[in-house]
């Protein structure tokens, strides 16, 4: 169970765009920051590879200029 | 904690360092709410520095039930204020690969087989009094790291140099801090920076010389875009010979053929000098000029030897020397216009702005590292823009200890924890502290790292003990040294975390402690030293380095100049070192205050760290009742060097017509051999690959993802073709990190080095590529 986070970057003035389409993924949590130049998102994911697929869904979000990887942790599947 | 808020736990940290991570790369960022780190019964935070690089930042581990769980940065942290790169958030998962060395092995039969570590140990130091017996003292030596903790490395000292008495004990910060120590003895007399990282805090240019800052030392370089974001005059200039990601954060990059770098440093002078830009008052006052010989070599002779022949020269004999790097003649070397050298030029001859000038690998592997170092200290030493807040020649380390192992301490074999061997002076000092007779340290040194292996090819060292490092895989020119390993006489220990390349030649192998499974010390690339404790306890037969080498001293008879405990010896070898380093130039905190705080600087006089060297106000030693103090040298005057362009012993030509540059990426530590186990940074970048440009790609029919065969005269390897990479070299260049074990690019690599330093040159050889 992947736990990981992201810092993502807007395309100017489209952070509102970019939020609306990070809300339609799954087990996301966001922060904005107060200037709106930047948000960090943390992901929690099934596996390794649903980690990896969610990655390419964020390289398609619209809004989105860029997102770096942070941090990750993997718990095991019982916890 | 409850598995629950395990979860809880995690994804906190993932969102603090997400929070953490973006203000790094979007400076003036905040969050409304951030985030504190959920605590709970029998999870405490405890102080470190990072296990990683040379900024030394100071970092809080969580541990939980005897198991480190989460790293976040330390506020306190003069380094890095918080602040933490993606290395350090992974640091904990580099103690809990699934293949740690847990017990001891042995090579029989040709196979390396688990014993019990005190077999081991006894077989260690039974080769090693077997091998003085029969060879002499000096066919025995030991290879560490700037990654050894200080008592790690003082022990390795005390035992090689004071008590059986040979100088073969040299470290892998030759390969990448040596041309920056003897810049400073040359040009200062005495090694490491004048300034301190407080000076981003007051500068008003970033002049980066070579330096990959943005990828090397990510933390530093947040701290010069949150200088810059604040104050948009502030200005970056990177230097380089393919673009980067500093060059692309940059204000103005100036990508250079390589080696010219040379000529770019004496234009600035030509033009400080030229325009009249001389601090005269300083320049009359606080330094004098020399040249030095320049007909030097390139080390590529077996004991190769080399003598300073210093001459005393005036002002008007450089500006003079100076007339053959006019701009318009350093642009035709380097590439660069003669516009873009006029204007950093500017930059240093502005009496109005502050400039700090940073460098680390770019420079010092170099095959005139040395002189590159003296040419950057001359543009500071000639408008007077030194060692005030502000205005700081820098020099970076790559390694968490290179300074406070290798450099203080001197595990090199030229140095002693005070001086050098070669002055009796230094000898008397170090010998009464480690009380054996004087006569037992001898007065020359042996060999430097990479005489040390090629002394191991022609037989004269037959055992060598490996702690912290993997010259199996960063050794330049490789297969001549994994070639001498394996020879069959010769016996070879490796102190490890993992296997490795370096434990494949290996006769035996200790599972090392790492970091803070052991307590320990680290000194960080602004004199600042940083103390450890214990954590966790180290898996299975797992020991320090330090005990390590104390366990076969006592085999070997010694034990009586290592009396100590394992409950006591970190803070006994610490009192015991401070008493080499006592004094106004180079005090070091005592025991207790390192305990206490996330750091402390050195020189350390009267309660107090020393954050600017050589000038009076802020530092006691120095004595002339001036302004500064350059007392490193005896007459207090730091030297403006002569030194020319001399091009690279190995240059591209008809048969191979590329430049081959190596280096690192963000991601992995050095040969990765601890980052290519988390998950995370060895997902992030797998493998090795090559970064070419895409005209020379084309050319080649060379597409986005080929595997491409690199070879030089020495050597080959396949690795995939990069072509819009984060690097991009200019056409003619090609760039390939060396972290990984399955591409050894290090075969492909040439061992020159520095006539002065001996460190070598990794950054350019001849190549030729082909599709694979």
């Amino acid at each position: 169970m992947p736990i990981s986070s992201y810092v993502l970057l807007p395309q100017p003035n489209q952070m509102n765009l970019m939020l609306d389409e990070l809300m339609e993924l799954d087990n996301v949590e966001i922060q904005v920051s107060e200037d709106q130049q930047a948000a960090v998102l943390v992901s929690e994911t099934v596996s390794v590879k649903a980690e990896e697929s969610f990655q390419e869904k964020l390289g398609l979000i619209q809004g989105l200029q860029a997102f770096t990887y942070v941090f990750g942790h993997e718990i095991p599947e019982e916890v | 904690m409850s598995q629950v808020s395990r979860r809880s736990f995690v994804k906190t940290m993932a969102m603090g360092a997400a929070m953490s991570a973006a203000s790094s790369l979007v400076p003036g960022v905040s969050f409304a709410n951030p985030l504190e780190v959920e605590n709970s019964p029998g999870f405490k935070w405890h102080k470190a520095p990072c296990r990683f690089c040379g900024v030394g930042c100071s970092v809080l581990v969580g541990v939980e039930k005897g198991k480190a769980v989460a790293v976040k940065g330390d506020p306190r942290g003069r380094a890095n204020k918080g602040l933490c790169c993606v290395k350090g958030y992974h640091a904990v998962m580099a103690l809990y690969g699934a293949d740690r060395l847990t017990r001891a092995k042995v090579r029989k039969n040709g196979k390396l087989v688990d014993v019990p570590i005190e077999e081991a140990l006894d077989l260690v130091a039974s080769k090693m009094k077997q091998t003085i017996k029969e060879s002499g003292k000096d066919a025995v030596s030991i290879y560490g790291s700037g990654q050894w903790t200080i008592p790690d490395g003082y022990v390795a000292s005390k035992l090689m140099k004071g008590v059986i008495g040979t100088n073969n004990l040299e470290a892998n910060a030759r390969l990448c801090m040596a041309s920056a120590v003897t810049g400073f003895l040359t040009s200062f007399g005495s090694d490491e920076p004048m300034g301190c990282y407080d000076d981003i805090d007051h500068a008003d240019v970033f002049v980066l010389w070579g330096n990959n800052m943005a990828e090397m030392h990510p933390v530093l370089f947040s701290r010069l875009l949150e200088r810059r974001l604040k104050n948009p005059k502030i200005k970056i200039i990177s230097l380089e010979t393919r673009l980067t990601r500093t060059g692309r954060a940059a204000d103005k990059t100036m990508i250079f053929e390589p080696q010219t770098d040379l000529a770019i440093g004496n234009a600035i002078s030509q033009q400080i000098i030229e325009n009249k830009w001389v601090n005269e008052s300083f320049v009359s006052e606080y330094t004098n000029f020399k040249s030095g010989k320049t007909d030097v070599g390139y080390g590529l002779k077996d004991k190769e030897k080399f003598k300073e022949e210093p001459q005393g020269i005036n002002i008007k004999q450089f500006a003079e020397f100076l007339k053959d790097y006019t701009p318009e003649k350093a642009a035709e070397l380097s590439g660069v216009s003669a516009t873009d050298i006029k204007y950093l030029s500017s930059l240093y001859g502005d009496p109005s702005k502050k400039v700090m000038s940073f460098w680390c690998m770019g420079v010092n592997q170099h095959t005139r590292g040395t002189w590159m170092n003296n040419i950057i200290y001359n543009a500071h030493l000639l408008t007077g823009k030194i060692s005030t807040p502000g205005n700081s020649p820098f020099s970076l380390t790559g390694q968490p200890s290179a300074c406070g192992t290798v450099r203080e301490v001197g595990t090199l074999t030229h140095k002693l924890p005070h001086g050098v061997v070669m002055k009796e002076k230094h000898r008397e000092h170090a010998a009464k502290i480690w009380g054996v007779p004087v006569e037992n340290i001898p007065k020359k040194p042996t060999y430097h790292t990479t005489e040390m292996f090629r002394a191991i090819d022609r037989g004269e060292i037959k055992f060598m003990w490996i702690q912290v490092t993997n010259p199996m895989l960063t050794m330049p020119n490789l297969n001549r040294y994994k070639k001498a390993m394996l020879k069959e006489d010769r016996f070879i220990v490796v102190s490890d975390i993992y296997e490795t390349p370096t434990t494949d030649v290996a006769d035996v192998i200790l599972p090392s402690a790492c970091w803070i499974e052991r307590e320990g010390m680290f000194g960080n690339s602004e004199r600042t030293t940083q103390h450890f404790n214990q954590l966790i306890n180290p898996p299975g037969d797992a020991m320090s380095d330090t005990w390590q080498l104390i366990e076969v001293a006592k085999r070997m008879g010694f034990e009586k100049y290592f009396p100590w405990t394992p409950e006591n010896h970190i803070e006994k070898i610490w009192n015991e070192y401070c008493e080499h380093q006592a004094g106004p130039k180079h005090g070091m905190a005592p025991y207790e205050v390192l305990k206490s705080q996330a750091g402390a600087q050195w020189p350390y006089v009267n309660g107090k760290s020393t954050r600017w060297r050589f000038n009076s106000k802020y530092d006691p030693a120095c004595k002339n009742g001036k302004e500064f103090h350059f007392y490193g040298k005896p007459d207090g005057k730091a030297v403006i060097w002569q030194r020319p362009y001399q091009p690279a012993p190995e240059v591209p030509s008809e048969d191979y017509p590329f430049w081959l540059c190596t280096g690192r990426v963000i991601e992995h530590w050095h040969s990765g051999s601890m980052t290519r186990r988390i998950p995370q940074l060895h997902r992030a970048v797998p493998e090795a690959y090559i970064e070419i440009h895409p005209e020379d790609a084309a050319k080649l029919n060379i597409n986005n993802g080929d595997m491409v065969k690199v070879s030089s005269i020495r050597g080959s390897q396949t690795l995939k073709a990069v072509l819009d990479g984060r690097g991009q070299p200019p056409k003619g260049s090609l760039f390939v990190p060396f972290f990984d074990e399955n591409k050894l690019i290090n075969q492909v690599t040439l061992d020159a080095f520095d006539h002065i330093s001996k460190q070598p040159d990794y950054k350019k050889c001849a190549v030729k590529i082909e599709k694979a």
